[in-house]
C-alpha cells in the first residue's frame, strides 16, 4: 500500500496503538465514579490533560475534549452565533473553510441568528488581511478562518488576522486541525481552536476544542456535568490518554518530522518537473505535507483508477456525480480562480512521517506512465 | 467501486489514439461531468474500417468510448444504426449510478456515427 492521503486520516504512532490496547484491555473506570477506580480514572485524566495543556501553552480550563473536529467546530460555531445579536450579526468567513464549519455557519444564518460575510482567496489560496480590515465594522461578531487549507496546504495569515480581531474587539475561531505540529500555535491569537488527533498519527474519536475564555463558554451537549458541564458525556479517558500521548510525541518530533516530510514533497516535485503535464496548484508556500497538483490532458477520476489499481491512496480533486447538473468540483479551487479543466485533473497528495523514498518514485513512475497512456492532446 | 468492464477496457483501450487519415470525427460531451470523448473513423464503402478515440473523462467514460470503439470496428453503417443502447446498459450494468452518464454518452456518439451517413454521403 503507498499511502499519500495523510490529510485525510494518519497512521497511529506504534506507541498510542500500544497505549490503546494496554487501556482498552486493562482500564475501563469511569471519571465519574466516586470509588478507588473512578479515583484513578479521574487522575489519568488530569494528567493527560495537563500535558496537553503545557504542550499548546494553555491552561488546563481552557482545553476542552471533543469527538473530533467536527465538533469541535460545530461548537465554536454555536458559540459564535451565541457571541451575535442585534446589530452585530456579521460573521466574516473565508470560502475555504471546511464543512464542518460551513454548514454550521450556513445553518445558523437560516436562522436568522447571523449574517455571512465571506472573503475572498487568491490564486495563492490565501485570504487578504487588507479585505478582512476593510470589512471590520460594530456589526461584526466574529472572523472564522482556518490556519491552512486541508486541499492546497496554504498557510493563512492567522497572526494578522488575530491581530485585527483584537484590534476590532471581535472573536476569532481558527480551525487549526491541519496546522497542528506543522506551523505554531500560539492561544493567546485565538477566542476558539479546533484540533484532531487522527490527522496527527492520533486515534479517531477524539479531538480538542481551544477556548480562550471559559467563564464565556456556552456548551453544546448538556448532561452529567462531565469536563465541568462544558461537554457532557463519560469522558473517554482511554481516548484522551492516548490523544495527550499523540500531542507531546508531535511536539517532541514536529521539527524532525516536517524536515523529513519536507525532503519527501521536494524529491516528488524535482522527480515530476520532467514531466510538463504536471503543475503545482500552489507553486509557492504551504506547509509540506500537502502537495496539491493537476495533470494537463487527464481527468483526476480517470487517474483515480490508476491509483487503485496501484495500491496508491490519495485524493482526487473533482468525483462524477449522478446529479447531471450538479459540477460537484472542489469549492476550494473554484474560489482560487483554477479553471474548470484543471480542477477536474487536480489531485491532492498528502505526506506522512511514514513515507518513504520508495514511495515517492513508485508513485512518480505511476504518475508518468499515466500520462503517458492517457493524456489527450487538446 | 469499479465494474470488471471498465477496468478491463481502461487497461486495454480499444486503439485510444489519434487518426490521421480519418475520414470522419465525432465529439460528444456532458457538461455536468466535464467528459469529452472525441472518436476518428476511416469509413469507406459505408464500412467502418479502422476507429481510433481520444476521451478526457473519467474512467467509465473512457471505458464506454474504448467499448463503443471496439463494437462498431469492421461494422457497415447499417449495423451500426442497429446498435441499441441496450449494448452498452449490458455490458455496463454494474455500474454506479453516478458512473452511468457514460453510457449516454456512448449513446449519443453511436447516434452521431450513424448521422454521418446522412450528411456526408459523398464521403460514406
Amino acid at each position: 500500500m503507498y499511502y499519500f492521503d495523510s490529510a485525510a486520516t494518519t497512521k497511529v504512532d506504534r506507541d498510542v496503538g500500544k497505549l490503546l490496547g494496554d487501556l482498552f484491555a486493562n482500564s475501563f473506570g469511569n471519571a465519574s465514579s466516586s470509588h478507588r477506580l473512578g479515583e484513578a480514572t479521574k487522575a489519568e485524566f488530569a494528567k493527560a490533560k495537563e500535558e496537553i495543556a503545557n504542550c499548546l501553552g494553555c491552561g488546563t480550563g481552557s482545553i476542552i475534549f471533543t469527538s473530533g473536529a467536527t465538533e469541535s467546530n460545530n461548537t465554536a460555531v454555536a458559540n459564535i452565533a451565541g457571541l451575535a445579536g442585534p446589530g452585530k450579526k456579521r460573521v466574516i468567513v473565508s470560502p475555504i473553510e471546511h464543512p464542518s464549519i460551513l454548514e454550521p455557519l450556513r445553518h445558523y444564518e437560516k436562522l436568522g441568528a447571523i449574517d455571512l460575510d465571506f472573503l475572498r482567496v487568491g490564486q495563492d489560496c490565501v485570504v487578504s488581511v487588507e479585505e478582512l480590515e476593510s470589512k471590520m465594522g460594530e456589526d461584526v461578531a466574529a472572523v472564522v478562518v482556518m490556519a491552512v487549507n486541508n486541499e492546497t496546504g496554504a498557510i493563512q495569515p492567522v497572526e494578522e488576522i488575530s491581530k485585527t480581531c483584537r484590534q476590532n474587539g471581535v472573536a476569532f475561531h481558527c480551525d487549526f486541525v491541519q496546522g497542528f505540529g506543522k506551523i505554531k500555535f500560539s492561544p493567546e491569537n485565538y477566542n476558539f481552536a479546533s484540533f484532531s488527533a487522527h490527522k496527527v498519527y492520533g486515534p479517531k474519536g477524539i479531538g480538542m476544542l481551544y477556548v480562550k475564555n471559559p467563564e464565556e463558554f456556552k456548551p453544546l451537549m448538556f448532561g452529567g456535568g462531565q469536563q465541568g458541564g462544558f461537554r457532557c458525556g463519560t469522558e473517554p479517558v482511554e481516548l484522551i490518554r492516548a490523544l495527550a500521548l499523540t500531542v507531546t510525541s508531535l511536539y517532541r518530533e514536529s521539527e524532525a518530522n516536517n524536515q523529513y516530510i519536507k525532503m519527501l514533497r521536494g524529491y516528488m516535485l524535482d522527480k515530476l518537473s520532467d514531466c510538463p503535464e504536471v503543475e503545482s496548484n500552489l507553486p509557492q508556500g504551504g506547509v509540506p505535507h500537502i502537495l496539491n497538483i493537476s495533470v494537463k490532458g487527464v481527468r483526476s477520476d480517470a487517474l483515480a483508477l490508476v491509483f487503485y489499481q496501484n495500491d496508491i491512496m490519495l485524493s482526487q480533486g473533482s468525483a462524477c456525480s449522478s446529479n447531471h447538473e450538479e459540477k460537484s468540483l472542489s469549492p476550494v479551487l473554484l474560489a482560487m480562480g483554477l479553471p474548470e479543466e484543471k480542477i477536474r485533473s487536480s489531485f491532492r497528495i498528502s505526506f506522512s512521517k511514514t513515507n518513504t523514498i520508495r514511495d515517492i518514485e513508485f508513485v512518480v513512475d505511476t504518475i508518468k506512465n499515466a500520462v503517458n497512456k492517457y493524456k489527450v492532446s487538446r | 467501486m469499479y465494474c470488471e468492464r471498465v477496468i478491463s477496457e481502461f487497461e486495454n483501450p480499444f486503439h485510444m489514439e489519434i487518426l490521421s487519415d480519418c475520414t470522419h470525427v465525432v465529439e460528444s460531451t456532458n457538461s455536468g461531468c466535464g467528459d469529452e470523448a472525441r472518436i476518428y473513423i476511416v469509413c469507406k464503402s459505408n464500412v467502418i474500417e479502422n476507429i481510433g478515440f481520444q476521451a478526457f473523462g473519467c474512467a467509465s467514460c473512457l471505458a464506454a468510448t474504448s467499448f463503443l470503439c471496439r463494437t462498431v470496428f469492421g461494422k457497415d453503417i447499417k449495423e451500426v444504426a442497429e446498435i441499441t443502447r441496450e449494448v452498452f446498459e449490458d455490458a455496463f450494468r454494474d455500474l454506479e449510478p453516478a458512473q452511468r452518464h457514460c453510457i449516454d454518452m456512448a449513446e449519443a456518439l453511436i447516434k452521431k456515427i450513424v448521422e454521418l451517413k446522412i450528411g456526408a454521403d459523398a464521403q460514406i
